[in-house]
């Protein structure tokens, strides 16, 4: 087995600040010389997330996420000042996994890996692991 | 970087009170850290009825926040919340740490209103020995 690791650092905007990942994604499957195996990406953090989706569609996941988890929710108060940020974090996931086939993302035409700045930040240093597993 | 390949699950148990939140983020640590898993994946598993296994700040207001979540959009139903906040998680380990940043933690979230032990399966698969991380 051979694991390839590599880190993602970016600065981000907030909130619903979206970055498309899917070049990077491809240049580490590339670099680890993997034909053939699965990619994990994780965001590091407590609030990103990152999202697996159709590009033109990629705004109505982050207003269906908002709608779940409003930053004012009706009635009383979050408890936790951000708690939408890391609800939202939470349900969609800081991991995903993308099969790599003949050394590409088995991602379908159309499709990218985004990912998703929950909290009104401003020039925020993100950090997302991109790990390749295949055969020694 | 290729080397000794490990896959290994490793079962744990966690006290609960049946209702509630377990932070069991160190437990995670430590089997990575027994195990000796140095580049790879490292995830969280629950076969517990009523349990959930996720990943979010452990903080009590936030806690508070979760079951608020979980009541108003599942009700008294323990396998919605099963289903919505999910049975798994994972994350990297990079050069034996277990990539996680500086709030996220590993929690169990117990619905099922029976006190008592629940099984979590950690499950590691990478490799042993010394890393190449590209920065």
């Amino acid at each position: 087995m051979k694991v390839f690791t590599a880190i993602l650092r970016f600065r981000t905007n907030g909130p619903s600040g979206i970055y498309d990942l899917t070049d990077a994604l491809r240049s580490v499957i590339k670099a680890s010389g993997i034909e053939e195996g699965v990619t994990w990406v994780s965001a590091k953090g407590a609030t990103p997330a990152l999202l697996i989706v159709r590009d033109d569609a990629v705004g109505d996941v982050v207003r269906c996420v908002e709608k779940l988890f409003p930053a004012i929710p009706p009635g009383e108060p979050w408890e936790h000042g951000n708690a939408y940020a890391h609800l939202r974090s939470t349900v969609l996931s800081t991991l995903k996994a993308v099969p790599v086939l003949g050394g590409e993302p088995s991602l379908p035409q159309g499709y990218g890996l985004y990912f998703l700045e929950t909290r009104p930040v401003q020039n925020h240093l993100r950090q997302v692991v991109v790990q390749v597993h295949g055969p020694a | 970087m290729s080397g000794g390949t490990l896959v290994k699950v490793v079962k744990v148990r966690i006290r609960s009170s049946g209702y509630g939140v377990e932070d069991i983020t160190e437990t995670v640590k430590d089997v990575v850290r027994v195990e000796g898993l140095r580049e790879g994946l490292v995830s969280v598993f629950t076969p517990e009825l009523g349990c959930s296994v996720t990943m979010i700040e452990y903080e009590p207001g936030l806690m508070k926040d979760l079951e608020r979540v979980i009541r108003e959009y599942c009700g008294a139903n323990p396998a919605l919340a099963e289903a919505l906040v999910g049975k798994f998680a994972a994350a990297p380990v990079v050069n034996g740490e277990v990539a996680l940043g500086t709030f996220k933690h590993f929690i169990l979230v117990d619905l099922s209103r029976r006190a008592g032990v629940k099984e979590v399966l950690i499950t590691l698969e990478g490799i042993h020995g010394n890393t190449e991380v590209q920065d």
